[in-house]
């Protein structure tokens, strides 16, 4: 009797050493790899941007098909603060300001509104701040994984996340 | 065997390979996550030389002679090196910690580029005493050997072309518009050459009717004359840039009574003595030491001088001058010659019959400096480079369209560019890793990175050499500088215009609210005496350091007087310069490839405005070809700018 049930646990536990812990050891080193390329993606994304002074559709486009070849699906913020600085309100004989350096904001569906003309481009000028920010909605092999295993907090999806941001270097067309 | 030996067994051989593989994964993660942030810091300190360059140029009205611009330019290098030792962390050390990591940063300029790199010191000297070497040079100062960091010699954007059945053995330099310089020989005759090319006697070109110069439409006269206008601190001043240099007529500097009538384009006109002419000299102050003013006790050469200054300002006519000029140049480079009485920059007229044929130069002409043999340039070299003939075999020079964006000359302009900065910095970049202890090689060029090197000025930052885990890192940043009178593009020429409640802005020449009824219109040149085209540059805001005494002013040079006599700025535009909302998008892939094939079909107003300023910009700014002759032209007597204002005693 004792014996059976030594069995028992062991084939439990032979089960979830060979076949649970490299399972999830490999999904979770998947994870790993697909964070790296959101992240790698992201930076060169906003890089780019941040570089040319403008955000085109081919580019954008360019950039959800290469997240997207990861396997996962995610949730893209594009964020674009537009520096609203008319340096011709400074006053003479003074550096006082009136309403200097403000910032208004575009948000993923203003940016993506903004794309969708004759020209496919959103012009930006240098003293923009572009962000980007991508997360996964799907819940992937290793988040199931661990929900599976230890469901102690709830459901976790297995995040898969990246932020960059930066400010426009160059202003479009000049 | 029990199945729980083979389990122990199992995880035995299986736990070290998941180990090490893991370890492995995250190792390369953590080091292309390190390289992404160096690349983003690189990125920023690249910014952050270009904004230190851009505000050293703007209030510094040399900034763009060219001993002036190596200062300007060594102090962004030393902008960069403390904005990336801190973005590093290793601010408060030394800031050339982090001179080791970069091997080289590029500057580009209009006609070359300066790389910023280590170099090895070789002073030699003779030894003061032969027994005990004892040098007579302070050597904490400088030593040979030594390697140093600092700015190589200037690198002009050349290539030589050769060709014997053609008779041409000739050098072209370009730069990062349609100018372009000649130096060599073509038919056996020595020519030294330079001017802005455009196509001419057609449609897309320049087209001259009589004495007058026709482009885009716009005709240009030798009668119509501008007399330009701006604040220097709280004064409004007539002023003319000449040479990249503004000067400025002050109407009551001299402390003198009598006047001086001359007669110019058939004019009488009466000059006061009073009347002064400065500069703003290096240190911000004013400066009316360029001529000496008007006086019956002043040399007669002196008094000339003045008044061709004085001349130049009431009535400057360089958007006139400057498509003549280019016309002229362009008629001997690609129109078969034939220009009367036309000398080249050495004042040599006998030049050859048929013009300088450029129009019959092909891209397989060009060969590496000190070949004689054919093809060097053409076919080669290194992996490295993209050689010229990957872009195909074709006449530079032909075609209606020289001086837009689709010409074969842009594409060849733009491959020579690039193959000259590839081949130096290249070569920059090895002996760097010469002495350093892992090999380095140039890092790729974005096609979109090179697209911006070929057309604006720009710094190129490169570092290696930090070690992010698994390797080394290798990366480079480029940001472009568009705030700068180096280089007049078709795109640094604002228009002053009017809104709908009456305010003053400027805006973009492509805002597409330029001279509709429910948006603004142009302000006419009746009302400024001059075209409302004014070079971006000019919208800065400045200081005026001129008086020590008090604090310094800052001030708005493109300022008018509203109601109640309250100075006011002009207003940059929402739809334009602060947003982008209303501006026509120009080039790349859109509907007009530049700004010339948009504002073909703009109303006459705008075009007129805008050309206007385009071209006097263009013929006033900075030129290495026209470096101090002003007024009679070089030593060869060739002539610039004030001999156009010939007058009568």
């Amino acid at each position: 009797m004792g014996d059976s049930a030594i069995t028992i646990v062991a084939i439990f536990l032979a089960a979830i050493l060979m076949f649970i812990f490299p399972l999830m050891t490999m999904a979770d080193k998947t994870d790993d790899a697909t964070s790296l390329t959101i992240k790698s993606a992201t930076t060169e994304f906003t890089n780019q941007v941040r570089t040319k002074g403008y955000l085109s559709q081919e580019d954008y486009d360019n950039f959800v098909l290469t997240i997207a070849a990861t396997g996962n699906s995610y949730d893209t913020d594009i964020t674009v603060m537009k520096l609203d600085a008319n340096p011709a309100k400074k006053v003479q004989g003074s550096t006082v300001t009136i309403g200097e350096n403000v910032y208004y904001v575009m948000y993923t569906t203003q940016v993506l509104e903004a794309l969708n003309n004759t020209s496919k481009l959103l012009a930006l000028s240098e003293g923009d701040i572009i962000t980007v920010k991508v997360e996964n909605t799907n819940t992937t092999i290793s988040g199931q994984l661990r929900n599976f295993l230890y469901k102690v907090t709830g459901n976790t999806d297995g995040i898969i996340a990246a932020e960059a941001s930066g400010m426009v270097t160059k202003t479009y067309g000049s | 065997m029990k199945l729980q030996s083979l389990s122990v067994i199992f995880i035995i051989i299986v736990l070290p390979i998941t180990m090490v593989l893991s370890e492995y994964i995250s190792n390369l993660i953590e080091s292309r996550e390190i390289e992404m942030l160096y690349d983003t810091k690189l990125l920023n300190s690249t910014y952050d030389a270009i904004k230190a360059y851009q505000l050293n140029t703007i209030n510094n009205a040399f900034g763009d002679v060219t001993t002036q611009k190596v200062n300007d330019i060594e102090a962004a290098a030393s902008t960069f090196f403390n904005s990336l030792s801190s973005n590093f962390n290793y601010a408060g050390y030394d800031s050339n910690v982090m001179q080791e990591y970069v091997s080289a940063i590029v500057f580009t300029m209009n006609d070359g580029y300066y790389i910023f790199s280590p170099y090895t010191n070789t002073l030699t000297e003779l030894k003061e005493n032969t027994e005990d070497d004892s040098s007579s040079y302070d050597e904490s100062y400088s030593k040979g050997g030594e390697i140093k960091d600092g700015l190589k010699p200037y690198v002009y954007y050349n290539c030589r072309y050769v060709n014997p059945s053609k008779e041409f053995d000739f050098v072209i330099t370009y730069t990062l518009d349609n100018y372009i310089t000649i130096q060599g020989m073509i038919n056996n005759i020595y020519v030294y050459d330079c001017g802005y090319l455009y196509s001419i006697d057609n449609d897309d070109g320049i087209k001259k009717s009589g004495e007058n110069y026709i482009y885009n439409g716009i005709t240009f006269t030798n009668s119509q004359s501008e007399e330009m206008k701006e604040y220097v601190g709280d004064t409004l001043y007539s002023y003319a840039k000449i040479n990249g240099k503004k000067y400025y007529l002050d109407p009551n500097y001299y402390d003198r009574t009598e006047t001086k009538t001359i007669k110019y384009e058939g004019n009488s006109i009466t000059i006061p003595a009073r009347t002064g002419i400065f500069y703003i000299d290096s240190t911000g102050a004013k400066n009316y030491n360029q001529t000496k003013g008007y006086s019956s006790s002043n040399l007669k050469a002196e008094n000339d001088e003045f008044i061709r200054y004085y001349l130049a300002i009431k009535y400057n006519k360089s958007a006139y001058e400057y498509f003549k000029k280019a016309y002229e140049f362009s008629k001997m480079a690609i129109g078969g010659g034939g220009i009367s009485g036309y000398a080249d920059k050495t004042g040599n007229t006998a030049l050859p019959t048929h013009g300088y044929r450029l129009n019959e130069l092909s891209t397989s002409d060009a060969v590496i400096y000190g070949s004689t043999s054919n093809y060097d340039i053409y076919k080669n070299l290194s992996q490295d480079i993209t050689n010229i003939q990957e872009y195909g075999e074709f006449n530079i020079f032909s075609g209606n369209d020289i001086g837009k964006s689709s010409s074969n000359f842009e594409q060849h302009r733009k491959a020579i560019i690039r193959y000259v900065i590839e081949t130096n910095l290249t070569t920059s970049i090895a002996s760097f890793s010469s002495s350093a202890s892992t090999d380095f090689k140039m890092p790729k060029i974005s096609e979109d990175d090179w697209e911006m090197i070929e057309n604006d000025v720009c710094a190129i930052s490169f570092m290696q050499g930090m070690s992010i885990g698994s390797k080394q890192y290798n990366g480079y940043a480029a940001v472009s500088n568009t705030l700068g009178a180096e280089h007049i593009d078709e795109s640094d020429i604002y228009i002053l215009a009017t809104d709908l409640n009456g305010n003053k802005i400027y805006c973009k020449p492509n805002d597409k609210k330029l001279e509709k009824t429910d948006g603004y219109s142009v302000i006419p040149y009746s009302q400024l005496g001059y075209y409302s085209g004014i070079l971006k540059l000019n919208f800065e805001q400045k200081q005026d350091a001129s008086n020590n005494d008090v604090d310094t002013i800052i001030y708005q040079p493109m300022s008018y007087t509203a109601t109640g006599n309250i100075r006011t700025p002009y207003l940059g535009s929402y739809t334009s310069i602060m947003g982008t909302s209303d501006v026509e998008l120009i080039g790349g892939g859109n509907e007009y490839a530049d700004m010339h094939s948009y504002l073909k079909n703009s109303p006459i107003n705008l075009k007129t405005a805008y050309y206007n300023g385009f071209a006097r910009e263009r013929w006033g700014s900075y030129n290495v070809n026209n470096i101090n002759y002003e007024l009679n032209g070089n030593s060869n007597g060739c002539d610039y700018f004030l001999n156009d204002y010939q007058f009568v005693q």
